[in-house]
């Protein structure tokens, strides 16, 4: 019997432990503002595409006065139709990040008629209280792949070597992904025809053990920056160009920060941005149903962010006006890159 | 092109890959020994990865890193061996609650000590020193393959050697082995076999606090959520296939490790990565099957010996 208590106490322990750990954050409660509820698939802290929308949401209730909880799923697939089921509940607004809910987004909608749900890095259309939004990760990916070709073969730059090639490691070869590496190759090519470029998916987003081996490897083949497109998976291949004094780019959102010597700039992506925007139309009541909100380089969805002033500045000032020239070309249409998704 | 596969950096890679997983199954092959089969090792890497880098971070040393990693080690090890060993729950389900339990720690404690979220690296955190060997270094080929690793690299390489020899070579080893095999012998013996099986649960706890503190300190600098990445059960996945003998283990966790550089390697010339994804799966089909054949060919011919 002494034992049976005993036994029941630690689980208690355990159990109350795992439960701190998870749960769900809340924006603190004020007033009666719109409900807005986020729900990843993966989790915050990836310093990166989650942390980027979680930043959408805090600007919502700065300057909207929304509140808001974050329902994260850490890659759980046993509890994303839940998580999304609390947020509907909770919500008056539920944004949904991360391509893992392609299926539960048909679903959960039609049962909630009244909540209204922003739907990211997808393109469905026709479903009234969905708003979907697509980025044209391939225009800023275009800037990317031209700044790392004009990077690779300064040697003038410590660590860089002559040859004309350049890496990227993907989470996983998904559209979005693919859409990532057309752009950069585009982008690369552009500056130089004879740039090649090396991909590389490590099929996970969360191992930063095999990102810093698989940016080894590209650097082991003369790449000099790699692009690293694969959440904290990433941060291993900004570890392997610390190490081998070779360079990389970052994603999402600008990851400079992390390690200025050897991230020369990052391709941001303004989930964030985006997410604040459409809240913004919904409140206003000015949305039209079941549309896609398209973010691309004119909408300043996507773009090239390049540090604080502090930081060394690896990418000169001609090479910023002259990516600032391949902007406005994308956006007149001038220079059409191609689309991966 | 085959020139470019087959490097010297693919080895250098399949000894570090490995690594972690070697540590690892170091631990859970001696439990497995002991006749518990210890699912819990993917949380315990875990652990030790976070807490290595508490300790390196906190205490201005990668050795105090890896002490704490130790020590949380040991006490994971005693709260699975008492309830697996004393309150006979069922081993599966703790090694289960043992993995949930770590993931959710972590988090937890990352946030509120390092006020962070999903990741942490700083220049505070002091990694493990890497090491030469000075008479390789005259040998070139030898010196990019074994030289310039993290110390655990080599320690795990003596650690396989010492458990052999304990498994093997000692009365403890054969204890341990016979508190899994036939524990009521053991007893008769005067022996206890909750003693050893207890031994083995805390050095289970004891290894995967330094393959995870290695994942944190040695291959990498920094922590991340679920950084272990399902290296605890692919370590588990080497005691089987190894047969929990640590040189058998030791050459599985190789073989795994060879098959993700490979596979890496191959996308890398051209092969489209929905293919090297399989490799190492491919090849562990493949291997198990040789192994269990040769095992059926074999006692097939015990059994016609004993027939005669």
């Amino acid at each position: 019997m002494k034992k049976r208590i005993i036994a029941l106490a630690l689980v208690a322990i355990l159990v109350s432990a795992t439960l701190i750990g998870c749960g769900s954050d809340s924006g603190t409660v004020s007033g009666e503002g719109t409900k807005v509820g986020l729900v990843l698939a993966g989790g915050l802290g990836d310093r990166s595409f989650y942390d980027s929308a979680n930043e959408g949401v805090e600007e919502a209730k700065e300057k909207l006065g929304i509140d808001f909880k974050v329902y994260e799923c850490r890659n759980d697939p046993s509890l994303y139709n839940d998580q999304m089921v609390q947020a509907s509940q909770y919500a008056d607004i539920v944004a949904v990040v991360g391509h893992e809910f392609g299926d539960l987004i048909l679903e959960i909608p039609t049962e909630f008629p009244e909540v209204h749900y922003i739907y990211v890095d997808s393109e469905i259309e026709g479903i009234d209280n969905v708003t979907t939004v697509s980025y044209a990760e391939n225009e800023g990916s275009f800037l990317a792949g031209a700044l790392a070709a004009m990077l690779t073969t300064d040697t003038s730059i410590e660590g860089m070597n002559a040859d004309k090639k350049i890496g990227m490691v993907g989470g996983m070869d998904i559209p979005v992904i693919r859409n990532f590496l057309v752009g950069y190759e585009a982008g690369a090519k552009y500056i130089d025809p004879d740039m090649e470029v090396i991909p590389l998916f490590a099929e996970d987003f969360e191992d930063p053990a095999k990102g810093k081996e698989s940016a080894t490897v590209l650097y082991d083949r003369g790449a000099d920056i790699v692009f690293a497109v694969a959440g904290k998976t990433g941060e291993g291949v900004f570890e392997a160009a610390k190490e081998l004094d070779r360079y990389a780019i970052g994603v999402d959102t600008d990851q400079r920060y992390i390690n200025p010597e050897s991230i020369v700039a990052s391709m941001v992506k303004r989930v964030g941005k985006s997410i604040y925007e459409v809240i913004e139309i919904v409140e206003n009541g000015d949305i039209e149903p079941g549309k896609v909100v398209y973010y691309g380089l004119s909408q300043d969805g996507v773009g090239m962010g390049y540090g604080t002033d502090d930081m060394v500045q690896y990418a000169t000032e001609e090479m910023k006006a002259e990516l600032e020239d391949i902007k406005t070309k994308i956006v007149s249409g001038e220079i059409e890159v191609p689309a991966g998704k | 092109m085959l020139r470019e596969l087959f490097s010297l950096a693919l080895i250098q890679h399949t000894i570090r890959t490995a690594t972690p997983l070697i540590l690892a199954a170091l631990g859970g092959l001696l439990t497995q020994q002991a006749g518990i089969l210890n699912i819990g090792m993917e949380g315990m890497i875990l652990l030790g990865a976070f807490f290595g880098v508490v300790g390196s971070y906190f205490l201005g040393s990668s050795l105090a890193g890896v002490g704490l990693a130790i020590l949380v080690g040991v006490l994971i090890g005693l709260i699975f061996g008492f309830f697996v060993i004393d309150l006979k729950s069922d081993e599966f389900i703790i090694g289960i609650a043992i993995n949930i339990f770590a993931g959710g720690l972590t988090v937890f404690l990352l946030r509120s000590i390092f006020g962070v979220k999903g990741a942490f690296s700083s220049p505070g955190i002091i990694p493990l020193p890497r090491i030469s060997i000075p008479f390789l270094e005259n040998i070139s080929f030898l010196d990019t393959i074994f030289n310039n690793h993290s110390i655990f690299v080599y320690l795990s390489w003596i650690f396989v050697v010492l458990v052999y020899t304990f498994l093997y070579k000692t009365p403890q080893g054969t204890w341990l082995i016979a508190s899994g095999e036939y524990p009521q012998a053991l007893e008769t013996a005067g022996i206890s076999p909750r003693k050893m099986k207890y031994i083995s649960s805390v050095a289970c706890g004891v290894f995967c606090g330094m393959a995870g503190s290695h994942l944190s300190l040695g291959y990498l600098t920094l922590f991340t959520e679920n950084m272990s990445a399902n290296r605890g059960f692919i370590a588990l996945a080497a005691i089987i296939f190894g047969k929990s003998n640590p040189i058998k283990t030791l050459i599985a966790a190789l073989l795994f490790g060879f098959f993700d550089a490979l596979g890496m390697r191959l996308q890398v010339v051209g092969v489209p990565s929905q293919f090297t994804q399989m490799v190492p799966y491919l090849a562990t089909i493949l291997a198990l099957f040789i192994v269990t054949k040769r095992q059926m060919d074999k006692s097939k011919k015990g059994a016609i010996e004993i027939n005669e």
